[in-house]
């Protein structure tokens, strides 16, 4: 998976791309570590060009969820695609996310 | 993420010796990301040689390694053909390898070569192959423990615990075996690991054991068994063998794109 950070007023947006899967843990935690969340901003996953992703990619995702949430923010998962959206309705995960079509 | 590619013109001519099956020998580059191709050719078997295998477990870094790379991997053709005469399809990697590889990917598109899957039943079954592989490397050949916790610190441990674990020749060496069959009606993918807990606990307990670790890690730590159960139209723990057997029905699907009800 490779990623693309930007940021605007209102909200950090990360541009992902590629699969996203177990193998992903030291890229995530890399992308974690680029993003600063000030009170009340949002994350914004731009899902478009993910192609695949695991029960571990979506693992990963919470723990941003986790995160934002301390600061009062929260995760968007912007156009996720067919299978990534199969996956969060069979792993029961799409109800998790504020997912944005 | 690398891709496998398998590459060209590259029977061994061991083949004659394996039930007359031609073995596709594969040398899969360190970071290409070039396109897959059909990973187990016509013979349907494709091998990742594993230098050193076969010396026995524990026996240390670099055993075996004098016994000649050619040999060894003759044995790994032998081993594994004699293990899988009945399965069309077997393909069979480092848990190294499969870690790095989208291997479920390879998988799935191996099988759309054979068999007339429509798109969101091809797409169900990659979902499914790599929650299994998942498991088979994480949970089964690296013998991880669940995540413990949602958060960077649990991230990090997790991390540290695989880069640990995949430098290890032991576990790192251990195989992911992927082997399909079908009929007209059903299409059978079991994934072997060789944990050595897995192999040696009874179903029910091994079951239990992993959806209880599941159950403990909010990071959604292999929520694999649950989701694989969703998709697939049976699933068998066969701990004695050290497998997940998941079948799919095929030939019943209507063509839908993947991720449309």
């Amino acid at each position: 998976m490779e990623y693309n950070k930007s940021v605007n007023n209102a909200n950090v947006e990360i541009k992902l791309s590629g699969r996203f899967t177990f193998a992903d843990y030291p890229v995530f935690r890399e992308l974690l570590k680029t993003v600063e969340l000030d009170a009340g901003k949002s994350l914004v996953f731009d899902m478009m060009g993910v192609t695949f992703v695991d029960s571990s990619a979506l693992g990963m995702l919470l723990i941003a969820h986790e995160e934002a949430k301390k600061t009062g923010g929260v995760i968007t998962l912007r156009q996720p695609q067919g299978q990534v959206r199969r996956t969060l309705e069979v792993a029961s995960m799409d109800n998790l996310f504020k997912i944005e079509t | 993420m690398a891709s496998i590619r398998a590459p060209a013109g590259n029977h061994d001519g061991l083949g004659g010796a394996l039930s007359g099956r031609a073995v596709r020998l594969l040398r899969l580059p360190a970071d290409d990301d070039s396109l897959i191709e059909d990973l187990a050719g016509d013979g349907g078997f494709a091998i990742e040689p594993i230098p050193g295998e076969g010396a026995g477990e524990g026996a240390g870094e670099g055993a075996g390694e004098g016994a000649g790379e050619g040999a060894g991997e003759g044995a790994n053709y032998a081993a594994l053909a004699a293990r899988f005469r009945q399965e069309k399809l077997i393909i069979s990697v480092s848990t190294e390898t499969a870690f790095r590889c989208a291997l479920s990917q390879a998988v799935a598109a191996a099988l759309s070569k054979r068999l007339n899957l429509p798109e969101n039943d091809l797409c169900d079954l990659e979902i499914a192959v790599q929650e299994a592989i998942g498991n088979a490397v994480l949970h089964g050949n690296l013998a991880l423990p669940a995540m413990q916790g949602s958060d960077p610190v649990a991230l990090e441990a997790r991390i540290c615990e695989i880069q640990r674990r995949l430098k290890d020749a032991v576990l790192a060496r251990r195989r992911v075996t992927i082997a399909c069959d079908w009929d007209a009606e059903v299409v059978s993918v079991a994934v072997y690991d060789e944990g050595a807990g897995f192999s040696s606990a009874p179903s029910f307990e091994t079951e239990d054991r992993v959806e209880a670790a599941q159950a403990q890690s909010p990071a959604g730590d292999g929520r694999g068994l649950k989701m694989i159960r969703r998709l697939a139209r049976s699933l068998e723990i066969d701990a004695e063998n050290g497998c997940v057997r998941m079948t799919f029905s095929l030939g019943g699907g209507t063509a839908r794109r993947c991720g449309q009800p």
